[in-house]
């Protein structure tokens, strides 16, 4: 056997210093490019700063849906830059003027129907307003009233804002109530809030402009704006047995070919997960995406929820926002289309609206509401876990 | 063999300069080329240069023409096949045509480009053995690009030309068939991916180790093993037990490289028109995690 | 033994063991033993042992098939109210934890036993460096990424297909992980190692045997420069071997170690491309 310490032809013992060198800088080039790059990427990331709002913790399995939080709404608009807004030292003064004159309200058509009796008194419909309208809409009362005359309908923003609070109670009533949910998870209930986010006309261009500051390079965060109703959302309604299929994407054996319904999907669930801030898994089982359920047996309330918004965004494209006056020409839609409005339209990054509000006072149904929808949309049926 | 007699002038002629680049000294050969053109050559550049033109008109028309979006987007551009209605038909240009001409062509590309390097293997007195390897991959390109679409009536099987495209198209195909981590042939293309990926390093890692005993000249070791061979051999018998002979790890490397291939194309052929949906296949056969039992059903 | 292999053997028991301070410096049949086989085989066995006891014994999948247990079972994570700390029980996840503790040393001493066996035939360190990277990728992602993150519950379940779907949901909570840069470097050189595999394998088969036909190095030399331009040599192609492969998995442990720490979000990482100032302001 040869002497393995002899010396032998080759490039090992045959390096040279320059080749030394080069190896030397290679080697360090290597890792210089590692460790950029990884600098890079925290850097980047820091830089940006906002991330999508995490939900509880957020490893797999253990989401905790019923103790989901609320953020509250003002600090929500602090956040975003926005002064929440006052009442006009003219309105106030107005209002200290009529609410004298008139202690018991006229002409209100829709809050008393819904909320009770208590509305008829002045005192406690102004509360109302300026708790929640006011900042909701980012409006004064000279808004929707005549100052003069706060029963007065001249103005046409107070019909419409009559229209839109009996939309607001019917769908609350119809698809907020009966929400699938677990074992102690609030139920929060719509206000003007909940999608003006304060701001009164939020359907412009300018904002518009604005929320398309996040379109992500990668396609993963769509423009807030982005909107996946089209004509086979809007007509996809529940079979007999109360499944629906908005999107076409698992296939089975007779499912048509084409990866695009998956790429539309894709989209809109994209769309979800900018509009609500959580990752897939937050509804989803990763494993299978159709289930409802981990194997393990947990149920995926989120996934049911979704599916039940979905047919509420059916609904209010369908049957409410083509019966509400059409937009100015300020908004994005021509005037004679239909705007679509999609999940971050309340949502806004977080999981519970932040315009919501906590369920302090029931909302009575009404049986001849004043606006009735064009069509029934049939609410999903969710099999949900025995509990 | 002199190699020189096997180029006459003309088009087959290489090229007959070649440089050094001195930083790969240490690394590997500081020679670059001569390279060879010959007629699959040319074929081949010839029908790649059609295939990035069509890609190159389809991102310019997504980005107007405008050269600083095109910098801005390029990551996200793609020129996407035609939509399912269409078929297996030819699509007008703007809705799926540019991919159907660049798919068309890259196909071309890899074929001249298989044939050229058959041609150069037996010219240079080698087996051709590497276009058969090539083979495998070409096997997994078709599937994903050819047979599955054909086998769907659909060229919106495939994917899109572009970085974005493709990337979507991985994600959205699983997608559709139902998580492809569930797919017995995807299972055993990554196993051979991955394995691919361990066995170049033990591979690479053993050699380096022992190229103070020369073993890196491998085909003077298979005709004679001597001293590296030997301490290569018993490093491997002394930690696992066995060894491979010098000859016998390359057809382990060939081997588990081109079992991910074909099991990989295999996995997508039968995706669709055998198994729909692997997820489901998964919870027939009753290797889910939880088992049967705990097979998520559909509400 | 092989017919050589007895020389060589004698020439290891005169190497100073420092690896395994002279330990143990046996062999079983073919196995060299040292100091780090017996940790590694007994580690191994206890840790193996947990896991056959607990996935396929114990039946959780209630099918009444070993195999299908195999394949379907898991040892799932610690809860993640368990935090960083020791589990008591085994519901709170305390089999996970023994079986990462064996697993880690096991692969520990596997790669010190390569150190041992190396030096006993006087060869370089290659195999047992190639060996620690993807043992670094275990660590990261089982210890390393947990304690960034503060619970033991972000590592993966013990389980074939289980460890699967851990997988897809990772990848899934980070939105999309093909953006994630490091993930898609390891990608390309995943499938490099693959192509480079193929190559070199088939290579050397394509030139084998054909010496009485005056074939040698320098026919695939021109094979390569023909077809390609560039023939990276003999030694080069095992460097380029080493270095694709190593680099493969020491990148994938970044692209893991990052996400969740550093990055909520890979598709939305990207955006700081659209907002260089650059082109910001074209209004579009």
């Amino acid at each position: 056997m040869r002497n393995v310490h002899e010396t032998v032809d080759g490039p090992i013992a045959g390096y040279n210093d320059r080749q030394r060198q080069i190896l030397r800088g290679e080697l360090v080039g290597l890792i210089a490019f590692t460790v950029m790059a990884l600098v890079g990427v925290i850097v980047i990331s820091v830089w940006q700063g906002e991330t999508r709002a995490t939900e509880g913790f957020r490893a797999e399995y253990e989401y905790n849906y019923a103790g989901v939080q609320k953020v509250n709404f003002l600090q929500y608009l602090t956040s975003k830059n926005i002064t929440p807004t006052q009442i006009s030292p003219e309105a106030a003064a107005a209002y200290g003027v009529w609410a004298g004159a008139n202690p018991k309200t006229k002409n209100v058509q829709v809050l008393t129907k819904y909320l009770g009796a208590k509305y008829e008194d002045t005192a406690a419909i102004f509360g109302y307003m300026s708790q929640y309208v006011t900042t909701g809409l980012g409006q004064s009362c000279e808004y929707c009233h005549n100052l003069a005359d706060f029963s007065s309908d001249e103005k046409p923003t107070k019909l419409n804002a009559r229209n839109m609070f009996v939309m607001m109670f019917e769908v609350q009533n119809k698809w907020v109530e009966s929400i699938p949910r677990p074992e102690g998870q609030v139920i929060y209930q719509l206000q003007c809030a909940s999608c003006h986010n304060g701001v009164a006309k939020f359907w412009n261009k300018d904002l518009k402009a604005k929320s398309q500051e996040s379109f992500g390079v990668a396609g993963g965060g769509m423009p807030y704006d982005y909107t996946f109703a089209d004509e086979r959302f809007l007509g996809s309604l529940p079979d007999a047995d109360g499944r629906v299929n908005y999107f076409q994407v698992i296939a089975d054996r007779t499912t048509p070919p084409g990866l695009n319904d998956t790429a539309r999907n894709q989209n809109a669930m994209y769309h979800m997960n900018t509009a609500l801030g959580v990752g897939c898994d937050f509804c989803h089982y990763g494993g299978y995406f159709r289930s409802y359920s981990l194997p393990d047996g947990t149920y995926k309330y989120p996934k049911a929820q979704a599916r039940h918004m979905l047919g509420m965004l059916q609904d209010l494209t369908v049957n409410w926002l083509p019966q509400l006056p059409p937009l100015d020409a300020n908004s994005v839609a021509a005037p004679d289309q239909a705007v679509a409005p999609n999940c971050y339209m309340c949502h806004r990054g977080y999981v519970v609206p932040p315009g919501d509000i906590a369920p302090t006072e029931p909302i009575q149904k009404v049986a001849a509401p004043l606006l009735a929808p064009l069509q029934d949309i049939p609410i999903p049926i969710s099999v949900l876990p025995k509990p | 063999m002199e190699a020189e007699a096997l180029y006459p002038e003309g088009i087959e002629r290489r090229a007959k300069k070649s440089f050094h680049i001195r930083a790969l000294q240490g690394f590997g050969d500081t020679q670059i080329g001569p390279i060879y053109l010959g007629i699959w050559g040319l074929l081949a550049i010839g029908s790649f240069a059609i295939t990035v033109l069509m890609i190159f008109i389809g991102y310019g028309l997504q980005v107007g023409w405008n050269p600083i979006r095109f910098m801005r987007e390029f990551a996200v551009l793609g020129v996407e096949p035609p939509a399912p209605s269409y078929g297996l038909q030819f699509a007008p240009l703007a809705q799926g045509g540019f991919w159907q001409i660049a798919t068309l062509f890259l196909t071309l590309t890899l074929v001249f480009w298989t044939i050229r390097i058959w041609s150069r293997a037996t010219a240079n007195g080698v087996r051709p053995l590497l276009p058969i390897a090539f083979g495998a991959a070409l096997f997994l390109f078709s599937a994903i690009y050819i047979i599955h679409p054909i086998s769907m009536g659909s060229w919106n099987e495939a994917p899109g030309h572009g970085l974005r495209a493709q990337l979507v198209w991985a994600n959205n195909f699983s997608i559709k068939y139902g998580n492809f981590y569930y797919n017995p042939f995807h299972m055993v293309s990554i196993f051979g991916l991955l394995g691919s990926t361990v066995l170049l390093a033990m591979h690479g890692a053993t050699i380096l180790a022992t190229v103070q005993y020369q073993s890196h000249r491998e085909l003077d070791e298979i005709e004679d093993s001597t001293e590296g061979t030997h301490r290569a051999q018993l490093i491997w018998r002394w930690i696992m037990g066995f060894n491979a002979t010098p000859h016998s790890i390359h057809v382990w490397a060939l081997g588990l490289a081109t079992l991910a291939a074909v099991a990989g194309g295999i996995g997508v052929i039968t995706s669709g028109p055998a198994e729909p949906n692997w997820y489901l296949w998964a919870c027939r056969a009753g290797i889910t995690p939880g088992g049967i039992a705990a097979c998520v059903p559909l509400p | 033994m092989l017919s050589y292999e007895a020389d060589y053997r004698r020439e290891a028991m005169g190497v100073p063991a420092r690896a395994s301070f002279g330990l143990f410096k046996t062999w079983i049949g073919r196995f060299y033993l040292g100091l780090w086989g017996i940790v590694g085989v007994l580690m191994g066995t206890i840790g193996s042992a947990v896991w056959l006891w607990q996935v396929v014994i114990l039946d959780p999948t209630q099918t009444g098939n070993p195999l299908r247990n195999f394949v379907a079972g898991q040892i799932p994570v610690p809860k993640a109210s368990l935090g960083m700390g020791i589990a008591t029980t085994g519901a709170d996840g305390l089999w996970w934890q023994v079986v990462v503790f064996c697993a880690t040393i096991t692969f520990l001493a596997w790669m010190l036993r390569q150190v041992d066996i190396s030096r006993q035939l006087k060869m370089r360190y290659h195999v047992p460096v190639a060996y620690a990277a993807v043992l670094s990728s275990w660590v990261t992602i089982q210890i390393v990424r947990p304690a960034l993150l503060g619970h033991w519950a972000e590592g993966f379940p013990l389980g074939v297909l289980a460890h699967l779907d851990w997988l897809s949901a990772f990848g899934y909570r980070y939105y999309n992980f093909y953006y994630n840069p490091f993930h898609a470097l390891g990608v390309a050189l995943l499938f490099g190692s693959g192509f480079v595999l193929s190559l070199h394998g088939a290579t050397i088969l394509s030139a084998s045997g054909l010496r009485n036909k005056g074939v040698t190095e320098d026919n695939i030399n021109r094979f390569y420069w023909d077809f390609f331009g560039y023939s990276v040599g003999e030694i080069g192609v095992h460097r380029l071997a080493f270095l694709f492969s190593v680099l493969c998995v020491l990148l994938s442990n970044l692209c893991l170690v990052l996400s969740g720490t550093v990055v909520q979000d890979w598709s939305r990482f990207w955006d700081f491309w659209n907002k260089l100032p650059i082109w910001s302001g074209f209004g579009f």
